[in-house]
């Protein structure tokens, strides 16, 4: 009877702590569990691209500051853009974070596309050293009254030409040809430029006859037009670029000591990204030699009149625009 | 001396007699067995065997190489059986030259499944497994380029051959089996070699479905979708046409789970249908396949489930 009453004692003792347990740490300070906030990132490259690798970079930055507050899904593959184009739910801060080339930024912010001008910057290395500067500060601000955060810009590559038949050393060579090389505003400039048609054509299956393809090594290989082609022009024509963008929407959500350490994200996060681009150009264009093109170099005299007939484009560009993308193009143009 | 009985003197010839006829009626019964057993090791004129060989099996090493090694392949889900079975369709294809196609076949196949188990299981290093596809991929393509010089110097161009050079279901099956070798090497070398191997890898496949679309159980159809799906260049990414490829290999068969694995991969995760991804991985971790194939699925399947809440948003 006795041992009876104890054992009952002891459980009810137990349920007691048991019960009691949540409301005591219900009323401890700070005690209560801290929310974790969902931070969706995403792009619309392949997983495994620069662009992803950038993507991926901020999100491991994140992580490692913010573990316990933050919980990092990645998007790649373009997962982000099925109800509507990644960049426009970034600006509504449906989704938090987005890596893109300037050309898919251009799509949210028209004023964006002077970066794809025809011989803009005359080698890689000068984007990249002008993105360091005031470039830098005027496409910020530029995003920034569309709702977007630039955290870092890196994974710069470059647009070349092929030619289905014949090379195109001069601008000359290239009136009245048909190009296939997508819609874009810049694209499009550079085209009317040198007096091209474009075509709409399948570039896959090399609909429309084309006689010139105009994109970066890796679009012109992966889709097929090279090897449907006798010529490989490396004019180094129009530098197409990378950025990570965060939310504004979704920063001014965040609490105060969490935003300003998200915002601090090192400059550099695109560094690896740049750099594997870089290391990819050898072998691409090895491999367009290995499919039999021949690779072609502009000598610094035809570039120059590459550079001079296409001048118009900029004008085509700038018609329409904001006075942000005349700001642009003059950060670009005088670093 | 009179006889004990006059029996005494009879048995004695008679046992000879018996004696010597038991040993000339055993001798012509051992001789009849040996007779019917080289008759039956000699394979029919209408079996596989011959067909392969042309000739007896005791004469036929490449025919005793592939009987030997269908046995090791079908306990393939284990690393040394495979192992085995790889030796032994090398030896095969060696003794047959590249003119025997379905040789080759084999040899490809199971390098490329040796690549996956060592990705999957942590059999050896990825360079091991590298070495593996490119191994299938020379099995293949030496094949198809035995007796076709356009299609040789297409493939020593790293192009794809003309859809007109590739004929029938057996270079329909090398087409396959030379372009997921293809893939997959470049899946394990980066960036730079998915972006240079993807067009030729694509017309191959794209020739593979029209000419062997059973080959690998809808794997031509599935290898498809995941280009349509995950394009090199983005803006090439296509989920309709990778949903329409994964139809098509879930009908060649449905219960191969790499199948139903890649409608997840390749349809559900990059589509966000989680209504789909959820079902469909359901069906994957439930199954119990025991073939090499099915145990790979398991797995990556398994690893998908657990980062899954990670993945939809």
């Amino acid at each position: 009877m006795k041992r009876r009453k104890l054992t009952l004692i002891a459980v009810l003792c137990a349920l007691a702590l048991l019960c009691g347990l949540p409301l005591t740490s219900a009323g401890l300070p700070g005690a209560s569990a801290q929310a974790r906030w969902v931070v969706k990132l995403g792009t619309g490259a392949r997983a495994g691209s620069p662009l992803a690798q950038a993507m991926a970079a901020t999100a491991d930055a994140i992580d490692r500051e913010h573990a316990s507050r933050l919980w990092v899904k990645r998007f790649p593959d373009g997962a982000l853009a099925r109800t509507a184009p990644g960049l426009t739910r970034v600006a509504s801060g449906e989704v938090h974070g987005y890596a893109a080339s300037f050309e898919e930024l251009s799509q949210a912010v028209p004023d964006l596309a002077v970066l794809g001008a025809p011989f803009l910057f005359d080698h890689v290395s000068d984007a990249q050293k002008a993105l360091r500067g005031r470039l830098s500060a005027v496409i910020r601000d530029t995003l920034a009254a569309n709702g977007m955060h630039l955290v870092s810009v890196g994974a710069c590559d470059t647009r070349e030409l092929l030619g289905a038949r014949s090379a195109l050393e001069t601008p000359r060579a290239a009136s009245g040809l048909r190009i296939v090389g997508g819609a874009t505003p810049a694209r499009a400039a550079f085209a009317a430029a040198l007096s091209m048609t474009p075509i709409p054509g399948d570039r896959a299956q090399g609909g429309g006859n084309p006689d010139v393809y105009d994109g970066t090594l890796t679009e012109l290989i992966a889709s097929g037009a090279a090897a449907r082609s006798r010529h490989l022009m490396l004019t180094q024509h129009a530098v197409e670029c990378g950025a990570v963008v965060l939310s504004q929407r979704w920063l001014d959500g965040l609490p105060e000591q969490m935003r300003k350490t998200v915002v601090r994200m090192p400059k550099d996060i695109g560094a690896d990204a740049s750099a594997a681009v870089a290391a990819m150009r050898p072998k691409l264009i090895e491999h367009a030699r290995a499919l039999g093109l021949q690779v072609h170099e502009l000598r610094a005299s035809d570039r120059r009149a590459f550079a001079s007939t296409t001048r118009d484009a900029y004008d085509t560009l700038l018609k329409g625009a904001s006075e942000s993308a005349a700001k642009i193009l003059f950060a670009a143009r005088k670093p | 001396m009179k006889p004990a009985n006059r029996f005494e003197i009879a048995p004695r010839p008679l046992a000879k007699a018996v004696r010597v006829g038991a040993i000339c009626i055993g001798m012509g019964v051992a001789l009849f067995t040996a007779a019917c057993g080289a008759a039956a090791a000699r394979p029919s004129p209408h079996s596989p065997a011959y067909m392969q060989g042309g000739a007896p099996a005791e004469d036929n090493p490449r025919a005793a190489a592939l009987t030997k090694a269908a046995a090791h392949w079908a306990r393939r889900a284990d690393r040394t059986e495979l192992e085995k079975a790889i030796a032994l369709f090398t030896e095969a294809s060696r003794e047959a030259g590249p003119q025997s196609r379905s040789a080759h076949v084999q040899l490809a196949h199971a390098h490329h499944l040796m690549g996956h188990s060592i990705l999957t299981f942590g059999w050896a290093q990825a360079s091991d497994a590298a070495q593996h596809f490119a191994l299938g991929a020379a099995a293949a393509s030496s094949a198809l380029a035995s007796d076709a010089p356009n299609v040789a110097a297409a493939i020593e161009a790293q192009r794809a051959p003309a859809p007109s050079e590739l004929r029938g279901p057996e270079q329909g099956a090398l087409a396959y089996w030379l372009a997921a070798s293809w893939h997959a090497a470049a899946e394990l070398g980066g960036m730079a070699d998915i972006a240079l191997r993807e067009a030729a890898v694509r017309s191959l496949l794209e020739r593979a479905v029209e000419l062997s679309p059973d080959v690998d159980r809808g794997g031509a159809f599935r290898l498809l979708a995941e280009l349509h799906a995950h394009p090199a260049h983005a803006p090439m990414r296509n989920l309709t046409l990778a949903r329409e490829a994964l139809d098509r290999a879930l009908n060649v068969s449905g219960a191969d789970l790499r199948n139903v694995l890649a409608y997840v991969e390749h349809y559900a995760l990059p589509a966000q249908d989680a209504a789909v991804a959820s079902e469909r991985l359901r069906e994957a971790l439930a199954a119990n396949g025991s073939s090499a194939e099915d145990r790979i699925a398991q797995a990556r399947a398994k690893r998908l489930a657990a980062e899954l809440d990670g993945s939809l948003e």
